[in-house]
């Protein structure tokens, strides 16, 4: 039992929850910004991670093919990112587009059905197109690991606590400093004053759905080459889990999501050591619910506009 | 709506319909193929889905068995595949539709424990015989149904197999992990008590749930186990992640699985270095000049196509031998002879030699150990003597 | 709004559900067991439709977590009429126990969630799903975990078991009779009536007196007590279940056949069933391009078509009713 608890146990545990909570942190970004907005949950956002991730994919297959990928590894990291979140960019924006937009004067309960059979739709499109296989990411870098002190951690564990860290904080500062984030906040704040005021909302919701749309790609690149194995279900599961996050740290509100997300991944990390690990979905869906029940409102506290 | 009689006629008119049918036929009774109609052979694995790249394998080695055979006294004999889904209703459902099906001699299936499992009790009823290549689950032989025959073996051998192979190497301190499903879990918890009787010691047993892909948690809390040995009840989805995240969270263990982790592209392709080094249990290796006609019409092999060609033949060569034809032409297949005649089989397949015990179990069938290594840029399976 | 298509009016409803009683009375024989078995399948998820269709339809409440209640429905029978404990008590005894244990957990549930806005309801319900599945698999002592439980006992009438696809075809159109009609009364009862202005207004609602949280309360055990008895039937009728019976999938396509077939709609969530359970199973072969289907008809009938193919006659459905602040 002492095992469980040295001290390289515990920092190895802090390391892994810290990347799986990283990934989920970027997913939830985007369901935060979005029900901020829209006050819709969009069940279709695993996809657009999912979708993101191999779209990653087929850039570096297509990069290793023409003998690119081993002469410039990092531009190939790079390519993969970029395809990724131009791809997933541009779902998201469709799918507001034709699944959503028309939806945003109907009943509560309507967005909410139509982003579940979006999400059904997307799956099974990627499940025809890789004919139910899974698909391996081509090896771009080794995994190499150093040890520092009692930490021992990877070069893809650093990149994927770096690389969510820093875009996380890149949204913070864009949504804090650019106009356009600025436009975001009043729009999420409250939607026809905003309009009063000439802000094109269409446009700042479509510019909302693009940037939660690519920080999930990034997202799914990552767990790709960290990962390795992709299907089309990948983002099922994550998906509900980042959404927990986002509710964890208040929907809405953006650092409360990279909060939540890093809670929910160190939670998962540290709660396997004390039940059978079978159950470590368990701990997201029980934190969902507790959450819920208890503090609706989230560690941080919602970033939601007044009722009418 | 008349709501007043409603209530009242129904039930009774119910319950009359009810009664007067006729009881389920308990007899075996026969078959009967038309003169001009082909002999079905029904086949029920898994198309669409996470483990679909198995299950099309299993038809493909079926497939060619009956495309080979041709004809069965005259009559040609087709392959009817159905998906299952590798889970109980839809196993069920097909289950039903073989049944009922006059011109099916025979099912090759399921493919999934969990679906062969209330599969084979409608078979029982309908005695129409079925051999699976892939459902080893212990309890679908231990239950003595007559109709179910498979040319894989039983869990508890291939687990026993694992247990015996560890202790021979002096692997006694293990770390058990498994998917958590009906096949894993099962596996898994043979292979511990057997270790333990061989004087080796369980360190722990931990499951994942399948369709995770985040198994550092886990694997970082056994690493201070120190085991010389993580065993792995489960298929290749997992198990490539397992090896593969063993080696990043620092576990310098020995890495042993089942035949789920048997396959080409899901195991060692997909693992890539880390798998190098593991061992997995499996059948004999099936006959070489087989395996290359096989590949060169599919492709690369996944895991149960031999069992499924040897399964598709034995049917066949039952149906032949048990078939009487009829001065119309016609084929007349008594459902006990076939059965029995299935139960003599004694057939030198492609996965070696075809005996069946009293339970349907394939006896002699030998598990196997196979090392994945890496020469000349290339990795494989290579068998392991033991 | 279209009601049912008027040529119905002319005929006396009398006659026209004679008539379709009697067809569906007949089927089984002219079908053969294969296609009983689908219908069977497809009168399961009927069951599960009504229930659900109170609920969603009735009430307004998305619950995405509807399976956990018929898997408490089937284990309940199955832990209680199998070798797994050597209990065999008669079908019909456990079936009023599993509908009133599949109620006890739609009012565990409902209690604490039900004060949540309408999307994290669905997310809690679903969430509430999947950890009912995961400790159905992970409690091996009880439940014997992934390897299910086997050998079920099938109900007796008498001495004769009900133990093929035509036998079991009737006893499930005997379940789906009784599901509809009652459904019916509720939705025509005061209680139903507390759910559709619930439905259309809730602040209004709340004004005139009427308990929201109660009335919530009720439409979800009412809902879950209607999966209890389906799981019941399921368990009895496949004789096998596993956890993997019951997963999320199963309520999605639940909630797919209420939303095309007609949220508030009995007609509706029938012709639902028959659409979206039969019909793949005679387009046996496309299994993917069906789940497909699902998700763009989702959509569609949102964008296009809200209260379905077969909408409620009288009353706006809750998808229909445009948005209100909450």
């Amino acid at each position: 039992m002492e095992a469980f608890f040295s001290a390289a146990i515990l920092c190895d545990q802090l390391i892994n929850g810290l990347t799986i909570g990283g990934i989920y942190a970027l997913i939830a970004l985007g369901y935060t910004l979005v029900y901020g907005i829209l006050f819709m949950i969009n069940f279709a956002h695993g996809e657009i991670f999912m979708f993101g991730s191999f779209a990653g994919y087929a850039a570096l297959t297509f990069l290793l093919q023409h003998g690119v990928m081993e002469r410039h590894p990092l531009a190939s990291i790079l390519a993969a990112f970029l395809a990724a979140m131009v791809v997933s960019a541009l779902l998201g924006t469709i799918l507001e587009r034709v699944a959503y937009r028309p939806l945003r004067r109907a009943s509560r309960l309507a967005p909410l059905i139509s982003a579940i059979g979006a999400s059904i739709f997307l799956q099974n499109v990627m499940l025809i197109i890789i004919k139910g296989r899974m698909q391996v990411y081509p090896d771009v870098l080794h995994e190499t690991f150093f040890e520092i002190g009692w930490f021992s951690i990877s070069n893809f564990q650093i990149m994927i606590i770096l690389g969510s860290f820093l875009l996380m904080a890149g949204l913070y500062l864009f949504i804090q400093r650019t106009r356009i984030g600025r436009a975001m906040r009043a729009v999420a704040e409250d939607r026809s004053a905003a309009a009063l005021m000439g802000i094109d909302v269409n446009r700042i919701i479509m510019i909302t759905f693009v940037i939660g749309s690519a920080l999930a790609a990034a997202a799914g690149v990552m767990v790709g080459m960290y990962y390795t194995q992709i299907n089309h279900m990948m983002g099922f599961i994550p998906g509900i889990k980042a959404f927990t996050a986002a509710v964890l740290g208040g929907i809405g509100n953006v650092p409360g999501a990279m909060l939540g997300g890093l809670f929910l991944g160190l939670a998962e990390a540290f709660g396997v050591l004390f039940m059978p690990a079978q159950y470590k979905d368990v701990i997201a869906f029980a934190l969902l619910v507790l959450v819920l029940i208890f503090r609706p409102r989230g560690i941080l506290g919602e970033v939601v506009s007044e009722k009418v | 709506m008349p709501r007043r009689s409603f209530p009242t006629l129904l039930p009774a008119a119910i319950l009359f319909l009810l009664l007067s049918l006729p009881a389920a036929a308990a007899e075996w009774g026969a078959i009967r193929i038309p003169s001009g109609s082909p002999v079905k052979i029904g086949m029920g694995t898994m198309l669409t889905g996470d483990y679909a790249g198995m299950g099309i394998d299993i038809m493909h080695g079926a497939e060619m068995a009956v495309k080979e055979k041709g004809l069965i006294l005259g009559h040609p004999v087709t392959l009817q595949t159905e998906d299952d889904g590798c889970a109980g209703p839809s196993s069920v459902v097909i289950a039903e539709k073989f049944c009922n099906d006059p011109l099916v001699a025979g099912v090759v299936g399921y493919m999934c424990s969990g679906g062969s499992k209330p599969a084979s009790d409608i078979h029982n009823k309908y005695k129409v015989v079925m051999i699976s290549s892939s459902s080893t689950a212990l309890e679908l032989t231990s239950r003595k149904i007559p109709i179910f025959f498979r040319t894989c073996w039983n869990d508890r051998i291939q687990a026993q197999r694992a247990a015996d192979f560890a202790a021979s190497r002096g692997w006694l301190r293990a770390a058990v992990l498994h998917d958590k499903s009906d096949y894993g879990q099962s596996l898994a918890e043979d292979f511990a008590q057997h270790l333990k009787t061989r004087g080796g010691e369980v360190l722990a047993m931990e499951g994942v749930t399948r369709g995770d892909k985040d198994f550092s948690p886990v694997l970082t809390k056994i690493k201070p186990l120190r085991p010389q040995l993580v065993y792995f009840g489960g298929m290749s989805a997992e198990g490539v992640l397992v090896v593969r995240q063993m080696q990043r969270v620092g576990i310098r263990a020995k890495f042993l699985s089942d035949d789920g982790c048997f396959t080409e592209k899901d195991f060692i392709q997909a693992g890539g270095r880390a798998a190098t080094g593991s061992f997995v249990t499996y059948a004999q290796e099936p006959d070489p000049a087989w395996m290359a006609h096989f590949e060169s019409i599919y492709g690369p092999r996944q895991t149960f196509s031999p069992q499924a060609y040897d399964a598709a033949t034995i049917l066949m060569m039952a149906v032949e031998s048990a078939a009487e034809r009829q001065p119309d032409d016609s084929l007349l297949i008594d459902k006990k002879r076939l059965r029995d005649a299935l139960a003599a089989t004694d057939h030198e397949g492609v996965t070696g030699r075809i005996v069946f015990d009293v339970n349907g179990d394939r006896t002699g069938s030998v598990v196997a150990l196979y090392e994945v290594v890496e020469e000349s840029g290339k990795r494989f399976f290579r068998k392991v003597p033991f | 709004m279209k009601s049912p298509a008027p040529l119905f009016r002319k005929i006396p409803p009398a006659v026209s559900l004679s008539a379709v009683i009697l067809f569906t009375a007949v089927l089984p024989p002219v079908v053969g067991n294969y296609w009983s078995q689908v219908l069977g399948d497809i009168g399961i998820y009927m069951m599960l439709g009504i229930g659900l269709n109170v609920v969603v339809g009735f009430a307004g409440l998305l619950d995405l977590g509807y399976v956990a209640f018929f898997g408490i429905g089937a284990y309940g029978y199955a832990l209680m009429a199998s070798p797994q404990f050597g209990m065999h008590v008669p079908f019909w005894l456990m079936l009023p126990v599993c509908v009133a244990l599949a109620a006890a957990g739609g009012a565990l549930l409902g209690i604490p969630v039900l004060r949540l806005r309408g999307d994290y309801l669905a997310i809690v319900t679903l969430g509430f799903g999947e950890i009912i599945r995961v400790i159905l698999n992970n409690l091996d002592p009880l439940t014997n975990g992934p390897r299910g439980l086997l050998r079920i006992d099938p109900p007796f009438l008498g001495a004769t078991p009900i133990n093929n696809p035509q036998r079991w075809y009737y006893l499930i159109l005997a379940g789906v009779l009784v599901a509809a009609f009652t459904a019916d009364r509720l939705n025509n009862s005061r209680i139903g009536r507390a759910w559709i202005a619930m439905r259309e207004d809730q602040d209004a609602a709340a004004v005139m007196g009427i308990d929201i949280l109660k009335y919530k309360l009720l439409a979800f055990t009412i809902g879950a007590s209607f999966a209890g008895a389906g799981g019941a039937i399921f368990a009895a009728r496949q004789g096998a279940i596993f956890p993997e019976n019951f997963s999320l999938m199963v309520s999605i396509n639940v909630l797919c056949l209420i939303i095309i077939g007609g949220m508030g709609s009995i007609p509706g969530v029938i012709l639902g069933a028959v659409v979206l359970i039969g019909l793949p199973e005679m387009l046996r072969g496309t299994e993917q391009y069906r789940m497909l289907s699902f998700g763009a008809l989702l959509v569609i009938m949102m964008i296009f078509r809200p209260s379905g193919l077969l909408p409620a006659s009288r009353r706006r459905p809750a998808a229909a009713a445009p948005r209100e602040p909450e």
